[in-house]
């Protein structure tokens, strides 16, 4: 009898033991597993890392080109765009300021812009009747630019509604509102947009001006007198 | 006699066949008008791989995109993630606050209208109003379309404003039809 009863707490116990060491295995291959698969994982976007820098660098050496590119611009209407914008300017492109690349194929181009009206500013009162210039910042530039968003062209009379970012530099920089739908040809003080999306072609400056700000502003607030 | 000819043929139709297939150049085509363009490149196939460059979030936003993109053509386009090595193609995102697009498509050395490589790329510091329609509009391109600006297409996938969630349309199908 006594024989009998050891052997079932033997039997017992070892089931015991052995449903423990299972269970605690089985966790410790369950942690092994995580383990393992944060470390491919980390593993994968490292490689995905150098795999871009290996991209990028045969296009900054010229030994790969970029042959077309396309983007999505934000769909901003006028009154949208004066509301958004932090000065909003009538002038004419004097010259090309700089153009370059960020992070190796992202294109920009700076122009030396001539403001002949402040619409809408942030700038202090004095510095709207005294700032005749500003530098814009546009997307693209001569060797990769964007089909919906044509380069300013120097000389050419634009309206623009403007925004003033930092960019990764840290340097400040005024943009256009959503693209191309923060910037509109004149042609003789008329809008003269290649792409017409808003129906604005035809209306004068001043027109086309007040409807963005829905009537709020009817004239400018400072006029540059160029000698 | 006749089974060697018989062979020829077949040998002949074959070769054909796959010469349409890798030189496949299309003149331009498309317009406003007809809802869709020709944007002058795609990708060879309809089958196209890419790996992966990019957080969680954007990833999982493009497979969103690839998805939709998928499943509106009714299964005539596979987008693939493969791991690194595989593909030069890939997905990615950048942050710039002084760029004002939200995504953008590049390619790269084109050989009779086929692209060699492709990227998209997502600028995280900006918001959309459709990552999702926004990553198939991209997708749309690498597959041959270009942009539509015109009003009256703005309900298009290939609209180039981000205007919210748009679909597929027999027109957009159609422009693919033109390449495929």
């Amino acid at each position: 009898m006594n024989i009998r009863k050891t052997a079932i707490t033997i039997g017992v116990l070892s089931l015991t033991v052995g449903t423990g060491l299972y269970i605690s295995s089985a966790t410790e291959k369950n942690i092994d597993t995580k383990a393992e698969i944060k470390a491919k994982t980390d593993s994968q976007e490292a490689l995905a890392r150098k795999k871009v820098e290996e991209l990028n660098s045969k296009v900054a050496s010229g030994e790969e080109k970029v042959l077309s590119q396309s983007a999505v611009f934000p769909d901003v209407n006028k009154e949208e765009a004066f509301q958004e914008a932090d000065i909003v300017i009538k002038g004419k492109v004097e010259s090309i300021n700089k153009e370059y690349m960020e992070n190796t194929d992202i294109p920009f181009t700076d122009f030396n812009f001539n403001v002949e009206e402040y619409w809408k500013s942030d700038l202090k009162e004095e510095e709207n009747n005294s700032i005749k210039q500003l530098v814009v910042t546009q997307d693209g530039n001569s060797e990769l630019n964007f089909n919906e968003h044509p380069l300013m062209e120097v000389n050419k009379e634009y309206i623009l509604f403007l925004k003033r970012v930092l960019n990764n530099n840290n340097e400040e920089k005024l943009i256009m509102i959503a693209g191309p739908n923060g910037k509109f040809n004149l042609n003789e003080n008329f809008i003269d947009q290649s792409i017409d999306t808003q129906s604005v072609n035809g209306e004068t400056a001043d027109e086309f001006i007040e409807d963005s700000s829905q009537g709020e502003v009817n004239e400018p607030i400072a006029e540059i007198i160029t000698k | 006699m006749k089974k060697i000819v018989l062979g020829l043929i077949v040998t002949t139709s074959l070769f054909t066949g796959i010469n349409s297939v890798s030189a496949h150049n299309l003149p331009n085509a498309g317009s406003e008008s007809k809802g869709w363009k020709y944007v002058g490149s795609h990708w060879p196939s309809t089958s196209t791989k890419y790996f992966e460059a990019t957080t969680d979030t954007w990833e999982s936003r493009f497979k969103s995109g690839a998805s939709k993109f998928r499943s509106e053509s009714g299964s005539k386009f596979s987008i693939s993630e493969v791991s690194v090595g595989n593909t030069q193609n890939f997905i990615e995102n950048y942050s710039s606050s002084s760029a004002t697009w939200v995504a953008r498509r590049t390619v790269y050395s084109v050989s009779n209208d086929h692209p060699a490589r492709w990227r998209i790329q997502f600028n995280s510091a900006k918001s959309a109003n459709s990552w999702t329609t926004v990553a198939a509009h991209e997708i749309g391109h690498v597959f041959g379309l270009d942009d539509l600006y015109e009003g009256y297409n703005n309900k298009k996938l290939m609209y180039g404003y981000d205007s919210g969630v748009r679909y597929m349309q027999s027109s957009d199908k159609a422009g693919f039809n033109y390449i495929y």
